[in-house]
This record gives C-alpha cells, sequence and structure tokens, in this order.
C-alpha cells in the first residue's frame, strides 16, 4: 500500500499543514501584535492606562480563549463559509485557526512587552518620547527576544489546532490521520503522519529558538 | 532666571486606600551652572522629587519652574519638548539592551527626530568625551558597570540639555568609578555649563563635586544651602546625622563593616557632654585641644576626629566628651569661641 498516491498524498498533507500554520500564525499576528501591545499599554501599571480599553480586548480575548478550539470551529462555519465560499479544505481552515490564534498571540505579546525593564521605559519618556515612539524603539526593540520565541511557540500550538481541525474535513496532516488512522484503520499511514507532525514541530521549535538566541544582544 | 524652581511642591501617591505623603511643601531654586546635591535615606523622597523636575512624576500640587517654565502648564507635546532639555541619568544606567552603543546614544536625537548622518556623528563625538569612542559597536551587555554609566551621560548630552538630573548615578559602582563619574560629571558642568542635581544616599559624593546640597528627610526638605555651609554649621538633625555617619572614603561596605565599631562609639558618644569642633583652615596652626588640656589641667575625651575635604576645602571636625563637672564645661567652651573655634553641642542627635 506504499505507492506513490500515499506518498504523494502525505506530501501534500506536509504542504497544507505547513501552509496552515504559517498563513494563521501571521494573519493571527497581524490582529494579535496590535492587540497584545493594547492590552500591555492600557493595562493599569502601562505606560497609558485606559481601564475601558483594557477591559474590552481583556474580556474578548477571555472569551475566545476559554471556547475549545473544536466547538469554535464549528461555531464558525457560516462565517467561515460567507468570508471564503466553503467551510472545509485549508484555506478554510485558516479562517477559525487565525481567530483562536489572535487572542493567544495578544496574550503572549502583552506578557512579552511587560517583561521590558521599567527602567528603559523611564529613560525614554524623560528624553520626550512619546508612546508611539515607546512603543515602536523600546518595547518592541527591547521584548524582541521573547517575542520570538513566543512566536514560536504558537506555530506549535497553530499547528496542533490544525490537526484539530482535521475532524471536520479541515485538510493538511490532521485530515489524513484522521481519516485513514481513524476512520480506516490504517494505523500505518496515522503513525507517518504523527511522526510528520513531531518533524514539522521540532523544526518550528529549533529555528524559532536559534532565531531567538541569535536575535538577543544581552549576553 | 534659575534654572529649576521648585514652590510649595506636594505629591501624594495612594496605594490601596492608603495616603502615603511623599513630598511635603518642598520650596527651593537651584541657579544655573550649580551642582546641587539632594540628599536623604532611601525612602526619603528624593527620587520622587527629581522626577519632579520633569513631571515623570506629576506633583499633587505646587509649581515646578524649569527655565521660568511651570511644567504643570504645559500641555503634553510641549512638556515632551521641554524633556528633550532636562536629561537624567539613573542608577541602573537604563541603556536598551538591545542596541549598541551607538544605537544608544543616538536615540534622544532619534525621539528629537535629527538626521541619521548627524546624530551619528554627534554620538561619536560624545563617546570620544567620555571616552568610549571604541567601544560604540559594543552592547551595553558587554561593558563594565562605569562604562555603562559613560555611555548613559553621553546619552544625556546627545540632545544638548541646560538641565542634567542623576538618580543615583553612583549607587551602583564602585568606589574607583565613583570617582572618575563624579570628574566626568564635575567637566560637562565646567565645560557645557550644565546645571546638573544629584540625588544621593552617599555623603562623599555631596562632598566630592556639589557646590550646593539640600537634605531630605520623610518627604521634607529639611535643610538646605551651600555645601561648605552645611557642613559647618548643620542646623537640622538629619543634616548633623548624616554629616555623622559619612565616612571619609564614603562607601557603603566601610560603613557595614565597621558598624560593630560605630555602633560602640555610638554607646560612647551617648554617655557624657559632647561638643562639635568644626576647624576651618587658619585654626588649624595652633594645637588648641592640647593648649586647652593643659590649661586647665583636665583631660578631654577625643571621640572622633576627621578631616574632611569640603568643595576643595579642608575641614577638621572633631567631636569631643568633655568633664563631667559644669563649670568647667563652660569654661572649656568659652576658651575654644576665644580661639575662633566653631564649636556647638552635640546631644540628642547621637543614637
Amino acid at each position: 500500500m506504499w505507492n506513490s498516491q500515499i506518498i504523494f498524498m502525505l506530501l501534500e498533507g506536509v504542504r497544507d499543514t505547513v501552509y496552515m500554520t504559517v498563513v494563521s500564525t501571521v494573519l493571527g499576528y497581524v490582529f494579535g501584535l496590535p492587540m497584545g501591545i493594547l492590552l500591555a499599554v492600557t493595562d493599569a501599571d502601562g505606560i497609558r492606562p485606559n481601564a475601558v480599553c483594557y477591559k474590552i480586548f481583556d474580556v474578548i480575548a477571555n472569551i475566545v480563549r476559554s471556547t475549545p478550539f473544536l466547538i469554535l470551529l464549528i461555531l464558525l462555519i457560516p462565517f467561515t463559509r460567507a468570508l471564503v465560499g466553503k467551510s472545509y479544505g485549508s484555506t478554510a481552515t485558516i479562517v477559525p485557526l487565525v481567530i483562536a490564534a489572535a487572542p493567544y498571540i495578544a496574550r503572549m505579546v502583552e506578557s512579552s512587552i511587560k517583561e521590558v525593564d521599567p527602567g528603559v521605559i523611564e529613560a525614554a519618556r524623560s528624553m520626550g518620547a512619546d508612546t508611539l515612539t515607546i512603543i515602536v524603539r523600546v518595547l518592541l526593540v527591547e521584548a524582541r527576544t521573547s517575542l520570538i520565541v513566543g512566536s514560536t511557540i504558537t506555530l506549535g500550538t497553530v499547528l496542533g489546532y490544525s490537526a484539530m481541525a482535521g475532524t471536520v474535513g479541515g485538510g493538511g496532516l490532521g485530515d489524513i490521520a484522521i481519516r485513514y488512522g481513524y476512520h480506516r484503520y490504517q494505523t500505518d499511514i496515522m503513525f507517518v503522519t504523527v511522526i510528520l507532525l513531531i518533524l514539522l514541530v521540532q523544526i518550528f521549535q529549533t529555528v524559532g529558538m536559534k532565531i531567538a538566541s541569535k536575535s538577543d544582544k544581552r549576553k | 532666571m534659575s534654572a529649576i524652581e521648585v514652590r510649595h511642591l506636594y505629591k501624594t501617591f495612594k496605594q490601596k486606600g492608603e495616603t502615603v505623603e511623599a513630598l511635603k511643601d518642598i520650596s527651593f531654586t537651584v541657579e544655573k551652572g550649580d551642582i546641587y546635591g539632594i540628599i536623604g535615606m532611601s525612602g526619603a523622597g528624593k527620587s520622587t522629587l527629581v522626577r519632579c523636575f520633569n513631571y515623570l512624576e506629576k506633583p499633587t500640587s505646587g509649581e515646578v519652574y524649569v527655565d521660568g517654565k511651570e511644567l504643570g502648564s504645559l500641555k503634553e507635546k510641549e512638556l515632551r519638548a521641554e524633556r528633550g532639555k532636562i536629561a537624567m541619568i539613573f542608577q541602573h544606567f537604563n541603556l536598551l539592551m538591545q542596541k549598541n552603543v551607538l544605537d544608544n546614544v543616538c536615540f534622544p536625537m532619534q525621539i528629537q527626530k535629527k538626521k541619521k548622518s548627524e546624530a551619528r556623528e554627534r554620538a561619536l563625538e560624545l563617546l570620544r568625551t567620555v571616552g568610549l569612542e571604541e567601544k560604540a559597536a559594543a552592547y551595553p551587555s558587554q561593558l563594565s558597570g562605569g562604562q555603562k554609566q559613560r555611555v548613559a551621560i553621553a546619552r544625556a548630552l546627545a540632545c544638548d540639555p541646560k538641565i542634567l538630573l542623576c538618580d543615583e548615578a553612583t549607587s551602583a559602582l564602585d568606589p574607583q568609578t565613583t570617582a572618575s563619574i563624579l570628574e566626568l560629571l564635575k567637566d560637562i558642568n565646567r565645560q557645557f555649563g550644565i546645571t546638573i542635581v544629584i540625588i544621593t544616599h552617599q555623603m562623599s559624593v555631596i562632598r566630592e563635586i556639589c557646590s550646593h546640597v539640600a537634605i531630605v528627610e520623610k518627604g521634607c526638605l529639611v535643610e538646605s544651602g551651600t555645601v561648605e555651609e552645611i557642613f559647618a554649621h548643620p542646623k537640622s538633625r538629619a543634616a548633623r546625622d548624616i554629616i555623622l555617619r559619612d565616612q571619609p572614603e564614603g562607601g557603603a561596605a566601610g560603613i557595614s563593616g565597621s558598624w560593630q565599631g560605630e555602633h560602640r562609639q555610638k554607646e560612647r558618644l551617648a554617655a557624657d557632654k559632647k561638643i562639635r569642633i568644626v576647624f576651618s583652615e587658619n585654626s588649624a596652626f595652633e594645637p588648641v585641644i592640647a593648649n586647652m588640656v593643659l590649661k586647665f589641667g583636665t583631660p578631654v575625651n577625643i571621640l572622633r576626629a576627621d578631616t574632611k575635604n569640603v568643595a576643595g576645602v579642608a575641614k577638621g571636625e572633631m567631636i569631643l566628651g568633655l568633664p563631667h563637672e559644669e563649670a568647667l564645661q563652660i569654661e572649656m567652651q568659652n576658651y575654644l569661641k576665644e580661639k575662633g573655634l566653631e564649636i556647638e553641642e552635640v546631644t540628642e542627635d547621637v543614637e
């Protein structure tokens, strides 16, 4: 049964999984990064406290994060269909993945930014820096390493979510594992997909950590 | 026009329903070109005070005039522009750890929207001033504490400030490095005419470079004036405390090392009637104390003697324990006054 068709299918699965994971993470950052910055900046001990703004984003993040991904996936089917035209396949899976990843990323970004030494922020304020300058030139620069580590962790999480989307026809390796391994009892194919998933996570993790440590000038 | 004028400054913090008065009715003036020291124990409110000078802390009430402008009346944008003229250095240097030395010095110029090429040129020139031009490409983590503070000073000078605020700038440094940083600050004050305000808990720093000093205790300004004046005639208990505790070579190590000895000395100091004598430069020729002992035929106990270099003038300080007989005490004090010495009784302020 290890014919070229199956190998081709597995390779396609890898491609789809990487596509979903990377695109969802990138789009997740498009929403999650500003949201995380807003959370960190408007918090009571942030550089521009704003209780209302903080609470709004805090609640949004909590609501999305407390909904199990599989439920979110199903809940969002009408929305996904309206947006992409269909509710199955890897492109359609990106929609719920982004929505699930964004608040997760926001929390990662928030905690990274909160690690920045308040002394450096104070120094920038003493030079007359405004809020935007502090965000761009101090917070994001000083938190760089931690942000990269965060995005590495996010990639792994989103990869896991994308595999979960396989249960409802999401495409990618998770889809293959469920269709062949679960529905058709082809355990060997399931094993291979799991190994491929492990390998992907390993690669993301190793590369991400290398970049993070290379970017860190503190040592 | 004075560099900084502070009028009836109050600052209260609200923490968990509790109100803490950090600053209480503080008024004083820093003239242009001064090196003004503000000294006090930790928690006295001096860091809060210095942050009111650039409105990093907004006072609860009172006014802060910098170069004649009342900071409280400025709009957010004007205030930020004003901050460009008031540079600040910190105990923990507060450099951008992910940027190299050159970029760190360029940073304030970036904020003030200076051209990149101009900023780099000026930064290199400043690094030469602080003696670190060969470290331009290094990262802060590769530098020693003293070097980091030099970078911070170069960064502070980048936008041609009129005033430099130093918040415990030497407290994290060893005595030798402290001396070299203070020397650099002195040079900057002389060369560029920048008014310097120094917050410290080390009397040695005040003695070394300050022209004026203000003593802050529990949020109140207890005494202020020229360093010479305060050293010679400390009026307040806090000032006497600080001067008494002052070790010839400063340094926290010295203080903790001799704690036992100091403790014993304090016990002894508490026992008798004591007077504190300050010698000015012309009184050291005659052996006054020896003559007094010969004259009265009664020994006095020298509890503490010290010479200090105060603003370039040698000052002697001595604490004598006088004999118990009251008439003799008065006679001795009169004798010393006759000889032109400044004396005062040391009483409750010795714990």
